[in-house]
């Protein structure tokens, strides 16, 4: 360990400097002795009385930039890491040895992501993946066949009225959009809803004359608001703006690349209306690798996601809502905007600060919504921002999400239950709770009342 | 009395239990009184006079605490008086009804042997599509006061047919909802689910997320 640590002074960088502040905080004492050689005898008082309250949860998740490689922990995380240190500290001197040795070998900054392989798509919510050569043979087995490009054609004659109400607000950030933009348009104004709606399109600068096409239905569609700001902004500024022009009750946001089932809008709308408690909807959603097909195509090759119910653990490790939700404006009211500092990951930060605030996610499960995996993309290129701002949001939720109960100590845990339990085959926090259930229903089964056993 | 009625089952596609609860929810609006309410999770089909409510799909090895804290917030946002699953899962309130049938054609994984063991214990009244069936679990869980839906007056043998069976399934389920309706507030059970509540809260607190499950 005194090597490693000299290692570590002689090449102070500010990562290493951090990882050596850490150390000093939270390490055990052979290792405070060491560090604190150089804070002083102040310090080494202070930091020797953190060492003997910390439980081993929450000893991982405070350690945990150097211990998992400057990703965060998460609650899988702090469920191994408890069960390997088991409550003995001085297993937590070899693990960080370990952990600093590793740190020292492969920094954060090293770490590449895997390359995206476009014509492979994670099933979002599963383990699975598919191939774009299933898709091709899935569409071929189903009958399915892309149809002409739509763009070009005359917006129809419509007798279309606006309601005056304003259910839905959607918002749609444009940026080299000429391809898909009728498309998306006709998509949008065919929601059964339409009329209670508006689209906020923001033209973050785009050079390819969208606005013309834009205009054409704008004629029809008076709901349709278009703002082109004059310099290039970022899709989070795009949003902010057209959440801040919004006059819906609820806020969704629309690609122009994906496509929406008819019925979207409301299915979304209908399910906020019916549950109060209900702060934010989503949906599984159909994949697609081909943006010609038309909603009811994708829907018939039938890929789609198998998205959990959200929770705090789940959302620190996937964006379930990544596509397509529909929320309360009045979120942000309470919450603020989204985080115009991420690039790519900013949706996902502020369902992580949703969920942080004890918010409400509820799943529909029709998929009535087509994620169209496009290459070209920001968030599938392999040189994406988004591998490194996922990074952040598990540095800076973990310790927000990974709740209180999972880093207890097994004592103060047991004291939570209000129950003695043998903890000499390290059975998992789950378990012991699901025990403690057992135990008080056979109770009142038996005789009406929910006495427990003090012991296992 | 309003009962709701998870239609989970139905999210796994149509099996013989499919059938059965078919039988049975499309036999609730021939008894006098429920106001009948169906979770949607996917595949449930439409009932005459049955109100549907879409709900998050099941995962059978994953988020079944939390599973079971959301439904308690749905039966209690629809005032619910009873509740039936058709299968494991439970609120942490309402009084519950569960049902046992012979077509099971479900290999329960460990999640859902944890599952089943909860909904026996959390529920309040139990039924039994056979005698055979209830033998086996008072064997297995003793102490449960366990109703076999084949009725005292008839032989299990008797019962030839199997819409016979599930109209006796569906008399029991109906007669043991009255009661435990009329059981669900007695201060004994309240002071029980406050603490199963508690103890649920718990339980999706500590639940890791591991993407194998999923």
């Amino acid at each position: 360990m005194p090597d490693v640590l000299s290692g570590l002074r002689a090449t102070l960088g500010k990562a290493l400097r951090q990882a050596v502040g850490c150390l000093a905080r939270f390490a055990p004492e052979s290792v405070l002795r060491i560090v604190n050689a150089e804070v002083g005898a102040e310090a080494q008082r202070r930091n020797a009385a953190k060492v003997g309250l910390l439980s081993d949860g929450e000893f991982v998740i405070r350690f945990s930039e150097v211990l998992f490689q400057g990703r965060g922990a998460d609650s899988d995380d702090v469920e191994r890491w408890k069960e390997l240190l088991d409550e003995a500290p001085a297993r937590r001197e070899a693990f960080l040895r370990d952990a600093v040795t590793a740190y020292l070998a492969n920094p954060p900054s090293s770490v590449v992501p895997q390359l995206n392989d476009p014509g492979r798509m994670h099933i979002l919510g599963t383990s699975r993946s598919f191939l774009l050569q299933d898709w091709q043979k899935l569409k071929v087995e189903r009958g399915v066949c892309a149809r002409p490009s739509r763009a070009g054609r005359t917006v129809p004659a419509s007798s279309f009225q606006h309601t005056g109400e304003f259910k839905v607000s959607a918002i749609a950030s444009l940026y080299k959009g000429g391809k898909h933009i009728e498309a998306f348009l006709e998509n949008i104004t065919a929601q059964t809803i339409f009329d209670r709606s508006e689209l906020i399109i923001i033209d973050a600068n785009s050079p390819e004359n969208e606005a013309e096409i834009i205009d054409r239905y704008r004629k029809i569609f008076p709901n349709i608001i278009y703002k082109r700001i004059n310099y290039k902004i970022g899709i989070y500024d795009a949003w902010n703006l057209g959440v801040e022009m919004s006059r819906g009750q609820f806020i969704t946001n629309t690609n122009l690349d994906d496509l929406r089932k008819e019925n979207s809008f409301e299915l979304q709308a209908s399910t906020l209306e019916r549950h109060d408690f209900v702060n934010i909807v989503y949906q599984d959603f159909f994949y697609s690798m081909d943006s010609r097909l038309s909603f009811d195509d994708v829907a018939k090759i039938g890929i789609k996601s198998d998205l959990p119910i959200i929770t705090p653990h789940n959302l620190l490790l996937f964006n379930s809502p990544h596509n397509a939700p529909m929320w309360r404006r009045t979120l942000h009211d309470e919450l603020g905007l989204f985080d115009t500092a991420l690039r790519s990951a900013g949706d996902w930060e502020f369902w992580l600060r949703c969920i942080s605030r004890n918010k409400t996610f509820y799943k529909i499960n029709e998929p009535h919504v087509v994620y169209f995996n496009n290459p070209e993309g920001i968030s599938t290129r392999p040189d994406t921002k988004g591998f490194e701002e996922g990074l952040r949001l598990r540095r800076s939720y973990g310790p927000k999400l990974v709740s209180r109960q999972l880093r207890m100590s097994r004592k103060e845990f047991s004291e939570l239950l209000g129950s003695e339990v043998d903890w000499s085959r390290r059975p998992s926090y789950y378990d012991v709770v699901h025990n403690n259930l057992e135990r008080l229903g056979h109770s009142f089964r038996t005789h009406g009342s929910h006495h427990q056993s003090r012991s296992l | 009395m309003k009962v709701v009625f998870d239609g989970v089952v139905f999210q796994f596609g149509p099996t013989d239990v499919t059938l059965m609860w078919s039988h049975v929810l499309s036999t609730m609006k021939t008894y006098a009184a429920p106001h009948v309410a169906l979770l949607d999770r996917g595949g449930a089909p439409h009932f005459d006079g049955i109100e549907r409510i879409a709900f998050p799909s099941y995962k059978l090895n994953t988020n079944t605490a939390s599973d079971s804290l959301l439904l308690e917030r749905v039966c209690k946002e629809c005032k619910a008086d009873v509740f039936v699953s058709t299968l494991y899962t439970t609120p942490t309130t309402v009084p519950s009804v569960v049902a046992f049938s012979d077509a099971s054609g479900f290999e329960p994984s460990p999640r859902q042997e944890q599952e089943r063991e909860l909904a026996i214990n959390f529920a309040s009244h139990y039924v039994c599509a056979s005698d055979r069936i209830r033998d086996d679990l008072e064997a297995r869980y003793p102490g449960t006061r366990l109703r076999s839906a084949v009725p005292l007056s008839r032989p299990e043998k008797s019962l030839q047919s199997t819409a016979e069976r599930w109209d006796a399934l569906a008399d029991c389920i109906h007669q043991q909802l009255a009661q435990a309706h009329s059981e669900g507030s007695s201060p004994a059970r309240q002071a029980f689910v406050r603490e199963w509540t508690r103890l649920r809260a718990i339980q999706a607190a500590v639940e890791p997320c591991r993407i194998s499950d999923l």
